[in-house]
């Protein structure tokens, strides 16, 4: 799956780097120790998590740390069974696993078009939220309505959708369980556009209701072919009037038509 | 909804503010106060209440504070998640870091041990399944192995005070996997971290010390996680099918008929890659498990078989391979102790009673302290079943049915069935089922979803908090005074351990004490309080004289004996020897011609023969 670009490989490194040096310098065990386990606890894990389905910013914690207990659980269980009692080399190897997983990941599956900036404005930044009695949202998440198609979030990312699609979506927004904001970044679209299907769902109310026996996609579409109707009668006045003008300046004010013979 | 369209006074403007404040201010008032009056504990006044008995007032008064401040939580319309998490993280160290703080000892001979198998691996750079003491350890050693790489790479003169903090570690990290997986049963999040807050105080069993059993035990909450989150069904039951458990009132605004509150499948894998990932994932998080610890494999395919029978996780084929792993570790590496795990079984299999019988404690057998001790565990699970109980049949009449939650408590249950597990597997269930229980709890109390944070429900909940606050400080607290270990005693085993040569014959008045850190393997141990204590074994009626006999086997080069104030105190406070036999056997030794001190302190004293022949 194609994801956006990341820091990770960068962090990995400085970390490793500095934890390694830490020791290879003799700084004191407390500042090694602190570098070097908190390298262990979270990088391995921060690596490998961009490979699995994309857990919620609060969760991506206690996940990595999972994961990097995991792998170092592995490389000493393995060193302890062959035995290879080497903790340099575990190191080494934890190090170079971290960073590899980390690097490969870009190179090979990472989205090309995707740039930290992108990364930085999509991330979720309130992994906690404040909660508002006002605002139930922040009470409950969405229920998954039956017949939908899957939900899409993080950098599975939708380009179209289908008038179905959109319908439900704004149903989802005005039933008040999640928030615009998280519907909008788990559909993987702008708060402008959700609003903007919004309005075109409260706008054509009648015709909806009118067809509300047949596929909601129809109705949708007979929405915006009203709209585009509307837009299209304006643009023809206004031509109108220009062509009114042009003709006023280059034949001067039409004769009035002849009054009709049969009115004598 | 609020609706008024008024704009709000200056007034109620500064009192939001100051009441925003609080949130953040009472929690960290009340570490502030908490810190300030460990000074004032005097654990050498600690009576067999355990640390309860040398509780000081502003101990009290920072607990109070944050259960009023947690409460008050409640009552305000507009509070910031964050809130929730400080104060779950404030209990945290309150509870877990306070022995280790007021000690600067390890707490706990069995965290002693575990360090002992983390030296070995140190040492000798391998484990060795065929070894006779502490041989399960070696069969399943991944703890232990990650330790001692973890020390070795960082070059940790010693991992003691790394040990101590292990609780404190290992309950944020239940704390944080919580989060993840309450968020897999509801949306409302004042229940999940009501729920967090219900595991925290009620999580009296105190397996979270440097053990492989706190490692697993964040393991599985991960794993569930996993299983749940990424080949999860979100299977729903309409609930109003139900005549005899008809909602109260429908709770889901838009839902055509009543229905649980689902399983978000947010997290379900997008591609086929990424279900693969998820599955290597999984299978090597469950390897780990089952390299570690011998019961948590067996939760965890009990509790993933009952998600699948559900119709809850899509992967059915998954306690399979769970399975299959696990007795492939049990031929495989663990194939040594695979005959006695297997002859356990037989033994205790569906016989529940004698198995739940097993785990609990002889309350007659106990002194009074600690019967009350014994008592207030017993009062707090059983508050905590009581409540989830109401809470799920609760929730129910409001309209959910939380399978997922409703088969992991039922899920460890099972383990009751198969064995005692060495006399714990009653403690073990609870732990297994606990999250789900303060769930439930939590329901009780917030059933009514986002209507919920009124007054009474704040009021329910400080008088909970408070109630369970005392169950746990009793119960957690309430063997210290034979966990706690002096640095006299500590330094009388240092120089046992470190002096001692291989093929040592250790006389230990109970195992109650700092053993086992070091060099374990030169030691072979007797304990006294394990001993058949009829009159005609005469090792109370004649100690000098057997234990002379025992040190004098010419088939190890050394012996000593072992007594210090904590096998005392275990013994007198469980009632393992009869009331202070301990005391009279040191006495008749100290007196002795045939003994000599080999080393002595305040609180330890170590013997050996005057002359072995």
């Amino acid at each position: 799956m194609k994801s956006d670009f990341s820091f990770d490989p960068l962090v990995i490194a400085v970390w490793g780097m500095a934890a390694a040096l830490s020791g290879l310098l003799g700084l004191p065990v407390w500042y090694s120790g602190l570098l070097t386990y908190s390298f262990l606890l979270f990088c391995p894990g921060m690596a490998l998590i961009r490979y699995l389905p994309i857990p919620e910013t609060l969760f991506r914690v206690p996940l990595s740390i999972a994961l990097s207990l995991v792998v170092n659980t592995l490389v000493a269980l393995g060193m302890a069974w062959i035995p290879v009692w080497s903790p340099q080399l575990a190191f080494t190897f934890i190090f170079g696993f971290s960073l590899l997983a980390a690097y490969s990941y870009d190179a090979f599956l990472a989205d090309p078009d995707a740039r930290p900036l992108r990364l930085l404005r999509r991330a979720s930044w309130q992994p906690l939220q404040m909660l508002d009695k006002d605002h139930p949202e922040t009470f409950a998440q969405a229920l998954p309505i039956p017949g939908r198609t899957a939900a899409r979030s993080g950098s599975n990312r939708r380009r179209s959708f289908s008038g179905t699609d959109r319908l439900l979506i704004v149903i989802e927004g005005l039933a008040g369980e999640i928030s615009i904001t998280d519907l909008c970044q788990r559909e993987g679209i702008t708060t402008r556009q959700y609003y903007r299907w919004k309005r075109s769902v409260l706008d054509s109310g009648l015709a909806a209701l009118y067809f509300n026996r047949r596929d909601p996609a129809e109705a949708d579409l007979l929405s915006e072919l009203e709209r585009e109707n509307e837009q299209l009668k304006r643009a023809l006045d206004d031509l109108r009037g220009k062509n009114l003008a042009v003709y006023e300046r280059v034949f001067g004010k039409p004769d009035p038509e002849p009054d009709d013979p049969a009115k004598d | 909804m609020s609706g008024s369209g008024k704009p709000p006074s200056p007034g109620s403007l500064t009192l939001d503010r100051a009441v925003r404040l609080a949130h953040w201010g009472l929690p960290l008032l009340a570490l502030l106060i908490w810190g300030l009056s460990l000074r004032q504990f005097d654990i050498r006044a600690m009576s067999d209440l355990g640390l309860i008995s040398i509780f000081p007032f502003w101990q009290v008064a920072a607990y109070g504070l944050l259960i009023l401040s947690f409460g008050l939580l409640f009552l305000q319309r507009r509070v910031h998640e964050a809130a929730f998490f400080l104060h779950c993280l404030v209990l945290v160290v309150m509870v877990h870091a306070t022995p280790q703080l007021l000690y600067g000892t390890l707490r706990y001979s069995w965290a002693w041990k575990h360090v002992g198998l983390v030296d070995y691996i140190q040492r000798h750079g391998q484990v060795n399944p065929q070894i006779h003491t502490l041989g399960i350890y070696h069969n399943w050693p991944s703890f232990f192995a990650l330790n001692a790489m973890l020390a070795d790479i960082v070059r940790l003169p010693e991992i003691f005070t790394l040990a101590g903090y292990a609780p404190v570690f290992f309950e944020i990290l239940f704390l944080m996997a919580l989060i993840g997986l309450f968020r897999r049963f509801t949306a409302d999040r004042r229940l999940q971290w009501l729920a967090i807050w219900f595991f925290l105080l009620s999580n009296w069993i105190a397996q979270d010390y440097f053990s492989p059993q706190a490692f697993n035990f964040f393991l599985y909450l991960i794993f569930i996680w996993m299983v749940l989150a990424w080949f999860g069904t979100g299977r729903r039951i309409v609930v109003n099918n139900w005549r005899w458990l008809r909602p109260a009132r429908p709770r889901v605004p838009y839902s055509s008929s009543d229905l649980l509150v689902p399983i978000s499948s947010d997290n379900q894998p997008r591609s086929r890659r990424e279900e693969i990932g998820a599955a290597v994932a999984i299978l090597l998080l469950f390897l780990t498990i089952v390299s570690s610890h011998q019961l948590t494999p067996v939760m965890a395919i009990a509790a993933v078989g009952v998600l699948v029978g559900f119709k809850l996780c899509r992967w059915r084929l998954l306690p399979l391979w769970m399975a299959l792993m696990m007795l492939g570790w049990l031929f495989g590496p663990a194939s040594t102790f695979n005959t006695k795990i297997f002859s356990d079984l037989f033994e205790t299999i569906g016989n529940i009673f004698n198995n739940v019988d097993a785990s609990l404690i002889n309350v007659a057998q106990v002194n009074p302290d600690q019967a009350i001790v014994t008592w207030m565990g017993r009062g707090l699970s059983a508050l905590m079943v009581l409540l989830a109980g109401l809470g799920f049949l609760r929730r129910i009449r409001r309209g959910y049915l939380d399978l997922a939650a409703m088969t992991l408590v039922i899920s460890p249950l099972m383990v009751l069935v198969a064995s005692s597990y060495g006399g714990e597997a009653l403690f073990r269930v609870y732990m297994f089922a606990l999250p789900f229980f303060a769930f439930f709890a939590a329901g009780l109390v917030l059933a009514d979803g986002w209507s919920a944070g009124t007054a009474s429900s704040s009021i329910v909940i400080t008088a909970l908090s408070a109630v369970m606050t005392v169950g746990l400080i009793f119960s957690y607290y309430g063997k210290e005074n034979h966990y706690y270990f002096t640095p006299e005693e500590v330094e009388a085993a240092t120089y046992l351990y470190s002096h001692a040569g291989p093929n040592t014959l250790l006389v230990e008045g109970a195992r109650n004490y700092p053993s086992q850190f070091k060099n374990y393997e030169y030691f072979t141990y007797v304990l006294i309080d394990r001993e058949p204590l009829d009159p005609e074994e005469g090792i109370l009626e004649d100690p000098v004289g057997k234990f002379a006999g025992w040190l004098a086997n010419s088939r190890y080069d050394e012996g000593y004996i072992i007594i210090t104030r904590g096998q005392k105190n275990y013994v007198n406070a469980v009632g393992t020897l009869p009331h202070g036999a301990l005391e009279r056997v040191e006495a008749a030794l100290r007196e002795s011609e045939l003994f000599e001190i080999y080393y002595a302190n305040r609180d330890a004293v170590i013997f050996r023969l005057r002359e072995k022949p």
